[in-house]
């Protein structure tokens, strides 16, 4: 059988909108599949999803990490030429293997790493490096050549080809507006900021408002064509109602306990609790996306890099803990990026312009922990930068084949290498 | 030929469609006027227009930078101070940016020339350049002044300009293309994205092409276009079989001459104006229609405007509304403002068309793809803003009106708000009227009931 159509029928199974997406099946059906999911939903954890239910989760490190200070190469002499004022010094690391150390505020990621958890792909980049945050994030956003610009992003190229027709659901961005990397021919995906803020804010304040509301976007779908062949009208009733679904079952998981988990009082951990229990509330959700901004550290960078990696790996071990005591850590891969990292050389600022390569940091139950790809010289460098030797390509070829068990060649258009992170 | 519209089915609801797609739509009164001319003297009102450039003066920031001058101002500083400077600069071009949008969507919203906006935002998704490459604000002005000032004219004469505007030169790497290493992206795109379609020339084409482009700068002191003929590869170039010491505008009209050149542009105009999937043999005869005109824009539509398919009861009312459209169209029929420049700008970037920012060369995808659950959800949520915020003051006018004709008949008021709305006063008037019996007959309760009916999939279409 044609693998896509089973991933796509086992997909409309197993979602929590089955009702919505299968818009030919009758009424009571529908209504059986949407008691369905009340349980499933209600439940503790995950019904059983077998191997539907791997979950990709996307963190950007937005404004360009400085990899040379995250995975630190403290026996190399040039690195402490490089950076005299902002160089973390032998004692400080953590040290990993004898010749790479974890900045100091990356404790919990190196617990991971001794729990084997975790997994550090060094020198990952592409050709031709590009500077500027709004090109090189749409570069690794749509994995497209340094010279080519590219409409769809990979995920998006990945829901088009591999999972057509799929629940709104299926992909999360906890965004302002929709990430590039999801934009796709028929966009899949459901983007906020915060719960609150993915609903129709009107509901509920006056019953003749409701009603008219309802008269115009029904939440029976009853006579609608099927899909293939919706009208534009009615494909627009049919995306108010997925809205309006999952946006009351988004809403009802977020307003939950958060359960024994504790996160810490971040941003990114309130984030990354949200997902959790997205996760566990049975979301049919396969990816999930989010960001933690200001990377940018253009002048006095110590204090703001470290608070950054502190809250990034405070939350990571936090959402780690709380997946593995849910029974559902196997199902997760979370994979870090950074548009580039930064120039080798300090700046005269006490802190770092832009620059090519940094590591990308993978976590999760299935991930083969260790490290991947080659330490960037410090001495052999192009235009003052580190140059990569894993293509950010093999990383995306390596999560689509081996997590989400989908052909990359139709997504990234050719075949890169695979790493055995997975 | 296209057949054209019998003069026995013009309708008020043929009026209104017109305005809908050549324009961005408009209150009643816009539409009856434009049925009272009949089809034609409605397209060729639509297609002259009132000259509109005195009422939207450039905005004052819209003046070519000295690079040169500024880089040199850097140089005593010491790193600190120099980034600091760029900071700023940097925040007064975003600053500068966002009013470039509020300015033309603001144009859009109460031009007398709304077909020749609506042809420059076809033209932007068409010769996609952004921001996100491109940082200064006054290249995009430049450009838009570009689009518009050829946006009914000829495709050959806006396809040359677009050679020489210094936004797609720096967008498209022009500005780095030299005589003996030319820069094939400009080359390419022209040829995939803006004339001819992907799948007609080849690799060698691309490179021939490139060749010719070469030369074509943006002067750093000026930000004009400049040809510095030192750069240029004035050797000899064979494509599509012409040989020759071809230049940018020899390659043009090369491209211009093939066969693919008048379906690929009169497909792009049939999707925007028409529908989703135009029929091939309509766009066949807007091809023909295209050469016969020798690229002539304004005859070409108006033989669209005033044909019959443009009319089809399949093409009314089934169109998506892009984001501009929807926010240009609601300030047109409500005659109220747009949202301000800093909301105006989140919303158009949360619902997927923040002008200046396209997705990618290839523009937007349009159609379907501007409705997803987030971004319908978030239309509903605006509904409020578009009404003029707390309040919803852009109502009251409306409804000092409605209330007039209808003497406080709930049905007649009804009709009006679906009318008003949705060009068709059966669509919403009986949900309306109940909605109307609820509350008390005042402008707030009109308010909110616009703001019901505009959180509609209905209200999405055009």
């Amino acid at each position: 059988m044609d693998p896509t159509l089973h991933t796509r029928r086992a997909f409309l199974r197993t979602t929590f909108l089955g009702a919505a997406a299968s818009l030919t099946l009758p009424v009571f059906l529908q209504k059986t599949f949407a008691a369905m999911d009340a349980e499933a939903i209600g439940s503790a954890t995950q019904t059983a999803t077998g191997r539907d239910g791997r979950v990709l989760i996307l963190l950007q490190m937005a404004g360009g990490n400085d990899g040379l200070n995250t995975v630190i190469p403290y026996l190399d002499d040039a690195y402490y030429r490089s950076r005299p004022n902002i160089g973390l010094a032998r004692g400080e690391v953590l040290d990993l293997d004898g010749t790479l150390g974890l900045h100091p505020r990356l404790a919990g990621l190196k617990t991971l790493y001794d729990e084997g958890a975790l997994a550090i792909v060094r020198g990952v980049g592409y050709p031709n490096p590009n500077r500027s945050h709004f090109r090189a994030t749409e570069i690794w956003q749509t994995a497209a050549d340094a010279d080519r610009m590219e409409a769809h992003g990979w995920l998006g190229r990945y829901f088009d080809h591999c999972c057509p027709g799929a629940d709104p659901a299926a992909a999360i961005a906890i965004a302002q507006s929709l990430p590039q990397a999801f934009l796709a021919r028929s966009p899949a995906g459901i983007t906020f900021d915060t719960p609150e803020n993915y609903r129709w804010k009107a509901a509920g304040q006056d019953p003749a408002a409701d009603a008219l509301f309802q008269h115009f976007n029904p939440e029976t779908p009853g006579e609608l064509t099927p899909p293939g062949e919706l009208g534009a009208a009615d494909f627009l009733r049919r995306t108010a109602l997925d809205a309006q679904l999952s946006s009351r079952a988004i809403l009802d998981i977020s307003r939950r306990a958060p359960g024994a988990a504790s996160y810490p009082k971040t941003r990114l951990g309130r984030e990354l609790g949200l997902i959790s229990r997205m996760i566990a509330g049975g979301l049919p959700t396969r990816v999930y996306y989010l960001s933690q901004s200001g990377y940018d550290t253009h002048s006095g960078q110590a204090n703001t890099h470290g608070r950054l990696l502190g809250e990034l790996s405070d939350a990571l071990l936090a959402f780690a803990r709380d997946l593995r005591a849910q029974g559902n850590f196997g199902r997760v891969t979370l994979m870090t990026f950074s548009e580039f990292g930064r120039r080798v050389q300090e700046n005269g600022s006490n802190g770092t312009d832009h620059g090519a390569a940094g590591p990308v940091f993978m976590v999760g139950g299935g991930v083969r922990p260790g490290q991947y790809g080659r330490q960037p010289s410090l001495t052999e460098l192009t235009n003052g930068d580190q140059r990569f030797n894993v293509d950010f390509r093999s990383l995306y070829a390596t999560v689509l084949e081996r997590w989400l068990e989908a052909p990359s060649l139709p997504v990234l258009g050719r075949q890169y290498p695979l790493l055995p992170v997975i | 030929m296209l057949p054209p519209l019998p003069p026995s089915l013009w309708d008020r609801a043929c009026a209104a469609h017109l305005l809908n797609r050549a324009g961005f739509g408009g209150p009643p009164a816009e539409w009856e006027a434009l049925w009272e001319l009949g089809p034609q003297g409605a397209v060729e009102m639509l297609l002259r227009g009132v000259e509109d450039t005195a009422q939207f003066p450039r905005p004052a920031w819209a003046e070519p930078e000295d690079e040169v001058a500024w880089r040199a101002t850097l140089k005593p500083l010491d790193e600190e101070t120099r980034q600091a400077r760029q900071q700023e600069r940097r925040k007064r071009h975003e600053r500068e940016l966002r009013e470039l949008v509020a300015w033309w969507v603001g144009r859009m919203a109460r031009t007398p020339h709304p077909l020749r906006e609506k042809m420059t935002l076809f033209w932007h998704g068409h010769f996609a350049t952004s921001a996100n490459k491109v940082r200064q604000p006054y290249y995009h002005w430049l450009q838009n002044e570009t689009l518009r000032h050829h946006a009914l004219g000829n495709f050959g004469e806006l396809a040359r300009a677009i050679l020489r505007d210094p936004a797609m030169l720096l967008y498209l790497d022009g500005t780095r293309s030299r005589r003996n290493r030319p820069n094939e992206n400009f080359a390419r795109e022209v040829m995939e994205l803006f004339i001819l379609g992907i799948g007609h020339y080849s690799e060698r084409d691309v490179r021939e092409a490139a060749r010719a482009f070469t030369g074509y700068k943006v002067s750093p002191s000026t930000q004009a276009y400049e040809f510095l003929p030192k750069q240029h590869d004035d050797g000899v170039k064979q494509l599509f079989g012409k040989r020759g010491r071809l230049d940018g505008d020899a390659v043009i009209e090369i491209l211009l001459g093939r066969p693919s050149c008048a379906p690929f542009l009169a497909r792009k105009l049939c999707v925007f104006f028409v529908c989703e999937e135009p029929p091939p043999a309509l766009v066949a005869t807007v091809a023909q229609e295209l050469v016969r005109q020798r690229f002539e824009l304004a005859p070409t539509l108006r033989t669209l405007f005033c044909s019959r398919a443009f009319y089809e009861p399949a093409v009314r009312g089934n169109q998506i509304k892009s984001p501009v459209q929807w926010v240009v169209g609601t300030a047109r029929l409500l005659q109220a403002p747009p949202p301000g420049e800093a909301r105006l700008f989140s919303l158009l970037r949360q619902t997927g068309q923040l002008p200046f920012h396209p997705p990618s060369v290839k523009g937007w995808d349009g159609g379907r793809s501007w409705i997803t659950t987030s971004t319908l959800l978030a239309r509903y949520n605006a509904a409020p803003a578009l009404l003029g915020g707390k309040g919803l003051p852009a109502a009251s006018p409306l409804f000092a009106e409605a209330q007039a004709t209808s003497g406080g008949d709930l049905m007649t008021l009804g009709e009006a708000a679906s009318r008003h709305l949705f060009q068709n006063a059966d669509a919403a008037c009986e949900a309306a009227a109940t909605y109307l019996a609820h509350h008390p007959a005042t402008a707030a309760t009109w308010g909110r009931l616009l703001q019901l009916l505009m959180s509609t999939p209905q209200y999405q279409l055009a």
